[in-house]
């Protein structure tokens, strides 16, 4: 390989002449050239000295300065790569819901039919590897249920938390964000249903109840010398939507979940639901977490 | 201590300065051929018209009034940003379609090279456009595809290996020569490349000479690759499990992102603690040591392996490809020219 320990000194370019850089604008280029690395640097450099105390000033002042060309041109990354851990993956588990005036089965009843999707039942899951497909389809959908997790806002907050009305008053607007974006999938969701299965939801569309899952990571013991899958789906959490809530509220029962027909299902166990330790929205106080995903 | 005189200081800084820039001139601008950045262009535009193709396979729940990220969860989302985009301002799938299906057309445009002057800009604003409304469905794949095509902007990729070479060939053997011997007859068919405006327009006029817009677009995604491993590999210093050697596992681990199983990898402890710690310092040690000549070949050859890696066993093979292309970067179209050589003339 042609190399040099110089990169300004390749062979290549004393072999071949060309066309030169004008010389009049030389100067400017290379402004232009400093620039724009100094643009690819600022949001690295921003994400990198953010602390629980402050963001380093001369970082932020740099990227608050550079934000309209680094926002633009989708240079806003922080680079964080499988990083600081792996971490857990996270899906999102779409369950019918109650709707009044809809026709859709209740579960268990006789009339029940095995090809139509209940009330109470997982109806759709993401990311799911049988149904989204190819596999960059089914990254967005990953990337998707990545961020869902993300942004996630509780739905209260704990006692100690209220007294304080700046955390309040962000966790209203994270609130409110979570909250439009748990809409939106669900109805989009709620659509697609509808589309694919006439009958559910007539004469509006089914409701449709997110679900945030959590799949830890496993050791190696777990997996080599005890034998557990890592699709088992008996490893899923199911993360509380708020402090002190185990989710019962919005999961009738832990058994309605193995109807799912695709990813979990085919493991065909129940999910475990956590115990319902109080949850606090680290999120509102410190740096948002880095997703660690590529 | 001996004082030194204030003009013979100045001059010993204009002379400094004068070396700092002329070796940046060098660095940044100094010709070079187009081979490598039309490796680059083809892989960046098949891989920009399939991403397209993605979006338009299932349109529904990306765009339009059904989508999965609504326009007003898309308008909190970028509130005080400047990711403007104009599929951001309509929820109309017919908008949303014909932009995918262009943006699909400028990707194999971009890879085959036909009109590479324009299609490559075409190329990455309409996927620009996409991505600031899709922000939160993207990952590295995004970003490292979009990186490639903003560069490509800049050179003349289209050179070589191209649609626009292959014209501008042709119109070569068309034009009379200046010697005044006649013309080579072409077909028709290329009649109008005949003109001078339209070619130089088009970029058809192109004789494949070195170029310095070249060099500044290799040199750029060389420093911009230099920074994402080494912010790559500060971000994985500060977690633990890169340090103590598991990373490799539970990367290996997550059923998620799991293509082909690498769980085996549990049974031999020290070999996933090396390759873990091999792949971060290699990572945090790379924006050095891949521009000594000594070193870079061992540097992307490790580029090549990790990335193969994440392809076949992480589920990403659409990333792990695209930054093995990305530093491809790195290789001198001067090697390159003379392996294509040699490989022609060997015997077979």
């Amino acid at each position: 390989m042609a190399t040099s320990s110089r990169p300004n000194q390749d062979a290549d370019h004393a072999e071949v002449p060309g066309r030169h850089c004008p010389k009049k604008i030389v100067p400017v280029v290379l402004l232009l050239v400093g620039f724009h690395l100094l643009a690819v640097l600022a949001e690295p450099l921003h994400f990198f000295s953010r602390s629980e105390v402050q963001t380093s000033p001369e970082f932020a002042a740099l990227r608050r300065t550079l934000a309209p060309y680094v926002e633009w041109l989708y240079l806003d990354h922080g680079y964080f790569f499988f990083a600081p851990n792996p971490g857990p993956s996270h899906l999102v588990a779409a369950k019918l819901a109650a709707n009044p005036g809809t026709s859709t089965t209740q579960t268990g009843t006789a009339e029940a039919n095995e090809n139509e999707l209940s009330m109470g039942e997982i109806a759709y899951l993401f990311p799911d590897r049988t149904r989204q497909w190819p596999r960059l389809h089914y990254h967005r959908y990953f990337m998707l249920s990545e961020f869902y997790n993300n942004v996630f806002a509780p739905a209260e907050l704990l006692e100690e938390d209220r007294q304080d009305p700046e955390f309040v008053a962000r966790w209203t607007q994270d609130r409110q964000f979570y909250s439009s974006l748990q809409n939106s999938i669900s109805n989009s969701i709620a659509h697609r249903l509808s589309e694919s299965n006439p009958k559910l939801g007539q004469p509006q569309r089914p409701s449709i109840d997110l679900i945030r899952l959590e799949r830890p990571l496993p050791s190696v013991e777990q997996v080599l010398k005890q034998g557990i899958r890592l699709n088992d789906s008996r490893a899923l959490e199911v993360l509380p939507e708020a402090p002190g809530l185990n989710n019962s509220a919005t999961m009738s029962a832990p058994a309605s979940i193995p109807s799912v027909t695709a990813g979990i299902a085919t493991e065909n166990k129940i999910l475990r639901v956590p115990s319902g330790e109080a949850i606090r929205p680290q999120r509102l106080t410190l740096p948002p977490r880095p997703s660690g995903k590529p | 201590m001996t004082k030194v005189p204030v003009s013979q200081n100045e001059s010993s800084l204009k002379s400094g300065l004068r070396t700092v820039f002329s070796n940046l001139d060098n660095f940044f601008l100094t010709p070079r051929t187009a081979e490598i950045l039309a490796i680059l262009r083809i892989a960046t535009g098949a891989m920009l018209c399939y991403i397209h193709c993605i979006w338009i396979f299932d349109l529904t729940s990306f765009f339009g009034a059904n989508a999965l990220l609504s326009l007003d969860v898309l308008d909190a989302l970028h509130a005080r940003t400047y990711k403007w985009t104009y599929l951001a301002s309509t929820d109309s799938l017919a908008l949303a379609f014909i932009h995918e299906i262009l943006a699909a057309i400028a990707g194999v445009l971009l890879a085959v090279g036909f009109a590479t002057r324009w299609t490559s800009i075409a190329a990455w604003f309409l996927t620009l456009m996409t991505v600031h409304r899709l922000t939160p469905l993207l990952f590295g794949l995004d970003q490292i595809t979009l990186m490639l095509a903003l560069y490509l902007c800049i050179g003349r990729s289209g050179g070589c290996w191209s649609v626009d070479a292959w014209i501008a060939a042709l119109r070569r053997r068309a034009i009379k020569p200046s010697d005044g011997s006649a013309a080579v007859p072409v077909h028709g068919v290329i009649l109008p490349v005949r003109s001078a405006k339209l070619s130089q327009w088009m970029g058809w006029d192109d004789d494949g000479r070195a170029c310095w817009s070249n060099t500044l677009a290799t040199r750029l995604i060389q420093l911009h690759l230099c920074v994402i491993y080494f912010f790559g590999g500060l971000g994985k210093l500060r977690g633990g499990m890169w340090w103590d050697g598991t990373a490799m596992w539970f990367s290996a681990a997550s059923y998620e992102y799991q293509s082909l199983d690498l769980t085996w990898i549990g049974y031999y402890p020290i070999l996933g603690a090396i390759l873990t710690h091999v792949t971060l310092f290699w990572e945090v040690t790379y924006f050095a040591l891949v521009w000594p000549k000594q070193t870079r070949p061992l540097v992307l050859m490790m580029a090549g392996m990790v990335h193969a890696g994440i392809a076949i066993f992480l589920g990403m093979i659409t990333f792990g490809w695209m930054m093995i292309v990305a530093n491809l970067a790195f290789i001198e179209p001067a090697w390159l020219r003379r392996c294509v050589s040699s490989r022609m003339k060997k015997p077979h």
